[in-house]
């Protein structure tokens, strides 16, 4: 009895701890490589370059958020697939980059509550950060608000912005919730950058 | 101490149990009260309207006749303007308006649209109570309402009548409640927000900007934003058997023989397409229909419908066949949608026979062929197109133009049968552009429409289904998927009875819709619009794979029926448009709209109360849709539960090595 109790105690236990420390560690891992493929990516711009070779995503662009110490590549398809190894730009919403480039339209990045964008949950409006395009150029946008919406609510896209987004409640307990914690972030004149880098540091 | 088992475990497990709830308490706590949920616009709410919408359908032989009535309550303090877009079954002809307020009941003018809206608008700016109704696309309506005082109802009624579906001897009758949000293929445009339509002047032209309500959504639960009750009055003359709504609860009362009164049974049923279907007793009774209108004018209409003989189809010898299965995997499939179409796409593969060939193309804004070439349909052939189909991911939008340039290119084909079967919701928005452009490709390839998910936008897939020689299939449910693609298979297996055509005895031609008729499938029947002059029989000759097919049908014994000869202008109205400019029949079809009282894109019901005067409305609301069920365009999931699979491992572990402890510990006792 009491055997099958440890065993037991000890199968769920490795398993469960297993399976979430693979998800950590293939969401850190990931970074690496498509880190790799980024600078790939931007001494070529117009090819699509792909992390690894089979995957069926490329690197689009860099988040980079010094005041929580983040740097993340961002994946081409916001699937189940792409999210678990990099934030993942939502495609049926606006291209990267702006309204600098043309672009009416919102564009959306999603990462997941508990690895890449665990640290949205800290972050406030007024922070900036910075989104390096495969072209090399590199906008500077600060947070102009946090909101908790429903997932059916995607009327934001049609006002141009950058837009975060990921899971809410962080660290709950049941999945597949219907709210996403959404940072709107706007672009900065760039001769901001200088001084929102030393105050943030 | 320590040394029952039990004991331990209920520590374990107690301990667990404080670990989860503080640890849960706490992360709630900590974050809740800095967030706060509100509009992302962060737009205050416009003026709202009530709307309630009620169905009532009398069915007699093959026509349903309907009256549709919304009634706008406008809750607000002042006058308001409201605007509703509404969809209807797609082959609805819409004769008739009625507006009521209170007491007075306003009949309503059918007019050509131009003069309509210039009269709408002019009693809007004069403070009068005005409705208009418009045809926004064949089964697309806009009702707009000036003036509606505070706390004031108006009831706009409409009535339609239409020919009900009848295949492989059930009947059907569809009523759409929601309207699936379209994809904008000219500007890839997600949706434009209903938030920015408060206004008249703001109406799309030609371009559709289709309302749907979030708000409904989540509060699906309280209370639904728009109310919808629907009943159903039958009287056909057969016993019924097996009726069966499919997506809805209903009540079903047999008054007499031959009728039934059918109620809907459930208060939040407006995110999804309301299908009733039943079968007569005796099928053969079903064969043959023949229903006259005789005008004082002399001028007769005939509605036949005809189910030729079974053994036509039969014993024929089958060619081998190429088939192609295009599968929209845009954004707006995502969900159960995509499911339904996997699971239609896996059951279509296994019904293959060996000397067929196949090939499955997916698109959304791009076209993924899974190979460049039709392949054998051989087993390592189907084990991939099975490893392609699972990666398969709804995502993008939807542009049919490129799947429809892939897969038709205007080619004969000899010695083999090429069937490209479509399966999408057909959220698209420029329908007359990919018609023209399937009937100039088609070539020897027919088309078969398969549409998928809770609300497709029928209208597109049965047309494009008309054009392309082929037929139009609705899986509603997962659970449908199976019969209806055995069904469309059984007709694929089959072949048709082609060039079909109407006459009278002595060989001259008939003035019926829709010229030509559309080739025949198995399990199908001929359902046409005639204006007979004098004729005394009709005979009806078409090709079958065996010879010739000739029969006769006499108009004398047919029965008398209302409403026909409007049938039969909304199916020539509906032949014009689709086969031609639009420019080029617009007087004739705005000729026969006005003639027989029909709505059409050219002409308009307008009702105006003359005697009252009234404040001027300054707002317009917009009365909302609600979201299709199972939508999507969902926003990616993104919770990850890897943290809290460590902590619980942990806990796990944690339990096993103190009783690990535990043992050993009272071995080394026992020891001692």
């Amino acid at each position: 009895m009491k055997k099958w109790l440890s065993a037991g105690l000890l199968i769920a236990g490795l398993g469960l701890f297993g399976h979430g420390a693979y998800m950590q560690a293939k969401a850190w891992l990931a970074q690496v490589l498509i880190e790799q493929a980024w600078q790939e990516a931007l001494k070529s711009p117009g090819i699509k370059v792909k992390p690894w070779y089979y995957a069926d995503s490329y690197v689009t662009a860099k988040l980079d958020w010094p005041s929580h110490n983040k740097t993340l590549s961002v994946l081409a398809g916001a699937s189940g697939r792409n999210l678990a190894f990099a934030p993942s730009q939502f495609l049926p919403a606006g291209e990267l980059g702006g309204k600098e480039f043309g672009n009416e339209k919102g564009s959306l990045i999603a990462g997941h509550n508990d690895t890449h964008f665990a640290f949205l949950q800290h972050a406030k409006v007024g922070e900036a950060f910075t989104l390096q395009l495969q072209s090399g150029v590199i906008q500077n946008y600060k947070v102009t608000g946090i909101e908790v919406i429903h997932q059916s609510q995607n009327s934001f896209l049609q006002t141009p912005g950058l837009y975060l987004l990921t899971c809410y409640p962080f660290d709950s307990l049941a999945s597949g919730t219907d709210l996403r914690l959404l940072v709107s972030a706007q672009m900065s004149s760039p001769d901001s950058l200088s001084g929102i880098s030393t105050t943030s540091s | 101490m320590l040394s029952k088992p039990t004991k331990m475990l209920t520590k374990v497990s107690i301990f667990i149990f404080i670990a989860i709830v503080l640890l849960a308490s706490f992360k709630s706590h900590a974050q809740s009260p800095k967030l706060e949920l509100f509009d992302s616009n962060g737009a205050p709410a416009g003026p709202a309207i009530i709307l309630k919408s009620d169905a009532n359908m009398t069915l007699t032989g093959l026509i349903n006749h309907v009256v549709v009535t919304q009634t706008y309550q406008n809750e607000n303090p002042f006058a308001v303007n409201a605007r509703y877009v509404f969809p209807l079954p797609d082959e609805s002809a819409v004769h008739a308006m009625t507006m009521r307020i209170g007491e007075r009941v306003i009949k309503g003018q059918i007019d050509k649209k131009v003069e309509a809206e210039k009269k709408y608008e002019e009693a809007k700016k004069a403070g009068k109570q005005a409705a208009l109704v418009r045809q926004q696309r064949a089964n697309m309506f806009i009702t707009n309402v000036a003036n509606i005082g505070p706390g004031e109802q108006v009831i706009i009624e409409l009535e339609y009548q239409e020919i009900i579906d009848y295949s492989s001897g059930t009947f059907a009758i569809r009523f759409p409640t929601t309207i699936t949000p379209r994809y904008h293929a000219i500007s890839g445009e997600v949706e434009v927000s209903t938030q920015n339509q408060t206004h008249f002047n703001s109406l799309p032209t030609g371009w559709l900007s289709p309302v749907y309500s979030i708000k409904s959504s989540n509060q699906n639960d309280n209370v639904p934003s728009s109310q919808f009750s629907l009943n159903i009055d039958i009287d056909v003359g057969l016993e019924l058997v097996d009726i069966n709504s499919k997506f809805h609860n209903v009540d079903v009362q047999n008054t007499a023989f031959g009728q039934y009164k059918i109620a809907l049974n459930e208060t939040n049923a407006v995110n999804r397409d309301f299908v009733l279907e039943f079968k007569p007793l005796q099928k053969e009774q079903a064969q043959a229909a023949f229903f006259t209108q005789q005008f004082e004018n002399g001028d007769r209409y005939g509605l036949a419908m005809l189910m030729p003989p079974g053994d036509h189809f039969t014993q024929t010898q089958r060619l081998p066949r190429e088939m192609v299965f295009v599968v929209d995997t845009s954004g707006s499939m995502h969900g159960q949608s995509m499911e339904q179409a996997k699971k239609a796409l896996f059951y279509a593969l296994s019904l293959l026979d060996s000397d067929d060939s196949f090939n499955i193309i997916g698109f959304d804004n791009i076209v993924t062929p899974m190979s460049d070439k039709p392949l054998i349909a051989s087993d390592f052939n189907l084990r991939r197109a099975e490893r392609f189909i699972y990666s398969l991911e709804a995502d993008g939008g939807t542009e049919i133009q490129g799947a429809l340039n892939a897969v038709l290119d205007g080619s004969e084909f000899g010695g083999f049968v090429r069937q490209v079967v479509f399966l999408t919701d057909g959220s698209v928005s420029n329908e007359d552009a990919l018609f023209k452009n399937i009937q100039s490709k088609l070539g020897d390839s027919r088309l078969f429409t398969v549409g998928i998910g809770s609300a497709p936008n029928s209208f597109f897939m049965r047309r494009a289904a008309d054009i392309g020689k082929g037929s139009f299939t609705f899986i509603g449910s997962t659970s449908e998927v199976q019969p209806k693609m055995q069904q469309l298979f059984d007709k694929l297996a089959h072949p048709a009875i082609t060039n079909l055509g109407l006459s009278d005895e002595s060989g001259n031609s008939l003035d019926f819709w829709p010229p030509p008729l559309p080739d025949l499938y198995f399990g199908e029947p001929i359902m046409v619009a005639i204006k007979l002059n004098n004729a005394k029989n009709v005979v009806l000759a078409g090709q079958t794979a065996q010879g010739p097919l000739s029969i006769k049908l006499s108009t004398q014994n047919s029965s008398s029926a209302q409403g026909i000869a409007k049938l039969w202008a909304r199916q020539k109205i509906k032949s014009l448009l689709l086969y031609n400019e639009q420019n080029t029949v617009k007087d004739e079809v705005q000729e026969l709209a006005l003639t027989h009282q029909l709505l059409s894109p050219f002409t308009a019901f307008i009702a105006i109360e003359q005697t009252q005067i009234k404040e001027v409305a300054e707002q317009t609301a917009q009365a909302t849709n609600a979201v299709p069920q199972g939508m999507a365009m969902r926003l990616p999931q993104t919770d990850g539960q890897s943290r809290l699979h460590i902590l619980l491992g942990c806990i796990l572990l944690l339990g096993f090595s103190a009783l690990k402890i535990n043992r050993s510990f009272k071995l080394s006792r026992a020891r001692k």
